[in-house]
């Protein structure tokens, strides 16, 4: 009877320890960063909501477009629930029991048998090059001073397009009814490099920031991708700058914005009869969209910031 | 006369069974009688239970060994009497060889695929599956594609060969287009038929095919058949039989999914339509046909005679050589891609498979009369569980444990033998694990009925 008690109040305290434990480890961490806004933990200490800050059960997320916030969970029973001043890090539980009965009903083999339907027939394995995106070169995006850069916007209902300077004078413009896109050259249409410009299509439709590759920098761009330019293959020339770009853009990331770069170039890599350089091709494309998400998460944020 | 000759029998009938009922009754007096009603008793639970079991991962997993072993002894009958049950399926297979040789295209050649068609059915083939797809989005090869129609426009202004033609379905149930789309009506000659087949979720082992597919939005709603059912029907059988079952399905009529669906072949044979997702007997696929792996020589012993397989890679003049075209006339032939770096290998009772040969042996196993089914689904199983159920409470509670143990046994062990013989002959899976396991419960009830009888020796006499 001793040993029994014993046992019970041994598991008692185990199954209770590893509830603390669970309470207490880190449910997920911020993929997009906001400055504006501000980590309140459980014990009233304030963090600022950066990227890879971590989060824990109880964690408030204050200040306007909390619950816009990204966020990578650690556990599925992780989430948030939004609250008067931001969101919550919350922690559902599964029912002691019933996850216990489920676990041994699973073990037992006692769960409903499920069927997997599979497609007993040959199917071309050709990979399909992924749409457009709808928006180039970004909602943020460093372009070169020299090189031809496509303004695409997707919306066939604009007027006009505005480019303006960090000051707010309009430095180029021009009409763009019916279209969805217009290609230019930067210093063809007055802009210089090292500066950073603002884009609008119709005012109100949208805007969008563009920054000109300094001298140096373009050098740089222009030298490496020289050099990458070697090699029968195109396939593979384009695939390496596109790997290239995107690399640039993930190390320096203040200096440059070239995902669209990399956009282009693995579409120029597309098509090529061995079906592993498409599938690495696809990857850059959709990397180029993913950044786009971000962007947009980002801007939406800070437009929400501005309004306030 | 003869009426009171029967009146007799009749009488004497009558008379037996009442002294022998009285005869019962006084036995169960005599001491036995809770023994006797507590195996009937477990008996009952356990055949609950085993029908509660049965959909169950576990009960499935348990049904798996048998009817894999039975797979298994399929493969070796093809293996010592090749003729008999290769039945009429035909493969022409662009295996790998070949496949290499065309330098891997993503999309196969269709100019090649319009080459064999049109030498299976001018040799007479009866149908043509085509388990390769002809999608329109992936890639339109201009002069192959024209060709391929020309071969097609052939065949159906003769009106000889029938054409299965394999269509994806995507998730919104919407049939993708092929290139040669505006030929196939699915009426007379040319179909639309889903590649589909099942697995297991726990072991992702091909073990089963399906009748047929939805398509199309709730207002639209049709059906496509499966590659077996159409194949099989195209063969042997008459198509109207399918068309009307796709209207009555369409109407709703059976919607409860009470009754399965028979479909008679034209050479006497029928095989049955489940009507449930969770059907465990009427759509596993028998593999008699087991293609040789020539990658992996020894681990996977295929059982198909040079008769029945046509290997691309050994020439198209042999597919079209009078003694190709003798093996193929009057058959049905799979056309496909063999190849692993096609992705159409699959797993299967046998080891891995590729999806067409896959394909073949669940045709065979429609055409040829050897589906499976259960006892219990017939009209007998009832009654031949409760007859099972009271022998075998009678035997434990007559003889000690180990006698009543090797009794049983013996039944059950020529049943384990013969079982195979008969899902051979009449198609039925005798199930013999769930009694088997029965037996081995029984040994830990028996310390209930101890405790039963105990307290019925402690209770005061009435």
């Amino acid at each position: 009877m001793t040993r029994r008690v014993i046992s019970a109040t041994l598991l008692v305290t185990l199954i209770l320890v590893c509830q603390v434990a669970w309470a207490s480890s880190m449910l997920g961490w911020v993929v997009t960063e906001n400055n504006a806004l501000v980590i309140v933990r459980a014990d009233g200490t304030q963090v600022p909501c950066q990227q890879y800050a971590e989060l824990y059960e109880g964690d408030v997320i204050q200040g306007e477009g909390a619950d816009l916030i990204a966020i990578q969970w650690y556990l599925p029973a992780a989430g948030k629930e939004s609250t008067a001043n931001g969101v919550r890090v919350t922690l559902k539980r599964p029912g002691f029991f019933q996850s216990l009965v489920a676990d041994v009903k699973d073990f037992l083999g006692l769960t409903e048998e499920a069927r997997v339907v599979l497609g007993l027939n040959t199917r071309s394995t050709k990979q399909k090059l992924p749409s457009e995106a709808s928006l180039y070169p970004g909602y943020y995006a460093t372009v070169a001073l020299d090189e031809k850069v496509k303004l695409t916007w997707g919306q066939s209902d604009a007027e006009e397009l505005t480019i303006k300077d960090n000051k707010g004078n309009v430095v180029y413009s021009t009409k763009v009814r019916g279209l969805t896109a217009i290609e230019l050259q930067p210093d063809k249409v007055g802009l210089r490099a090292g500066e950073v410009y603002q884009w609008l299509v119709d005012e109100t439709a949208g805007s969008y920031s563009l920054k000109i590759l300094s001298e140096d920098a373009a050098a740089i761009l222009r030298r490496d991708l020289a050099t990458l330019d070697k090699g029968a293959n195109p396939y593979e020339k384009s695939l390496k700058k596109a790997a290239y770009v995107r690399m640039l853009s993930d190390s320096y990331p203040d200096d440059f914005d070239l995902y669209w770069i990399s956009d282009r170039y693995a579409r120029a890599a597309f098509g090529s009869a061995d079906e592993k350089l498409n599938r690495r091709a696809i990857y850059f494309i959709e990397c180029y969209k993913l950044h786009l998400n971000d962007q947009e998460r980002r801007s939406n944020a800070s437009a929400k910031e501005g309004r306030k | 006369m003869k009426r009171i000759r029967l009146l007799t029998i009749f009488r004497h009938l009558i008379q037996c069974l009442c002294k022998y009922s009285m005869l019962t009754i006084e036995w169960l007096k005599q001491g036995k009688r809770i023994h006797v009603v507590m195996n009937i008793i477990l008996g009952l639970i356990l055949l609950v239970f085993f029908h509660w079991l049965t959909p169950l991962m576990l009960g499935q997993k348990l049904l798996n060994v048998q009817f894999d072993h039975y797979v298994r002894r399929d493969a070796d009958l093809t293996r010592q009497d090749t003729d008999k049950y290769l039945g009429q399926v035909v493969y022409f297979d662009i295996d790998h060889l070949i496949y290499k040789s065309w330098g891997k295209p993503a999309v196969t050649p269709r100019d090649q695929v319009a080459d064999m068609i049109q030498i299976a059915s001018e040799s007479g083939a009866k149908v043509i599956i085509l388990d390769i797809l002809l999608n329109a989005d992936k890639e339109v090869q201009g002069e192959s594609d024209r060709k391929l129609r020309q071969v097609l426009e052939n065949i159906k202004a003769q009106g000889t060969t029938k054409i299965v033609f394999a269509t994806k379905v995507d998730f919104d149930k919407e049939m993708t287009a092929s290139v040669i789309e505006d030929l196939i009506d699915d009426k007379e000659q040319f179909f639309h038929a889903t590649p589909l087949g099942e697995a297991n979720s726990y072991d992702f082992v091909c073990r089963f095919w399906i009748p047929y597919q939805e398509v199309g939005s709730p207002e639209n709603r049709d059906i496509i058949w499966s590659i077996p059912v159409l194949a099989a029907v195209l063969a042997d059988g008459d198509i109207e039989q399918l068309h009307k079952l796709r209207a009555s399905i369409l109407a709703g009529e059976n919607a409860n999914k009470t009754q399965s669906y028979k479909i008679s072949l034209g050479n006497g044979k029928e095989f049955e339509l489940p009507v449930s997702s969770k059907e465990t007997y009427l759509n596993r696929i028998r593999f008699f046909h087991v293609p040789s792996d020539p990658f992996q020589p020894g681990k996977w012993s295929g059982n198909l005679s040079p008769r029945s397989v046509h290997l691309l890679s050994d020439g198209m003049d042999k597919l079209s050589s009078t003694e190709g075209s003798r093996s193929v006339r009057g058959k049905t032939v799979v056309i496909g891609n063999s190849s692993p770096d096609k992705g159409d290998i699959h797993m299967t009772p046998l080891g891995p498979m590729p999806g067409m040969y896959i394909q073949g042996n669940a045709i065979n196993t429609l055409a040829g009369g050897l589906q499976s089914s259960d006892p219990e689904h017939g009209k007998w199983s009832l009654l031949l569980d409760v007859i099972v159920t009271v022998i075998a409470a009678f035997v434990f509670a007559y003889l000690d444990a180990f006698s009543a143990k090797v009794l049983i046994a013996v039944p059950m062990i020529i049943a384990a033998v013969y079982s195979y013989e008969l899902l051979l002959s009449k198609g039925y899976f005798l199930n013999y694990i769930f009694p088997v396991i029965g037996i081995c419960i029984h040994e830990q009830i028996s310390g209930v009925e101890h405790i039963l009888k105990k307290f019925s020796k402690k209770s005061p006499p009435a």
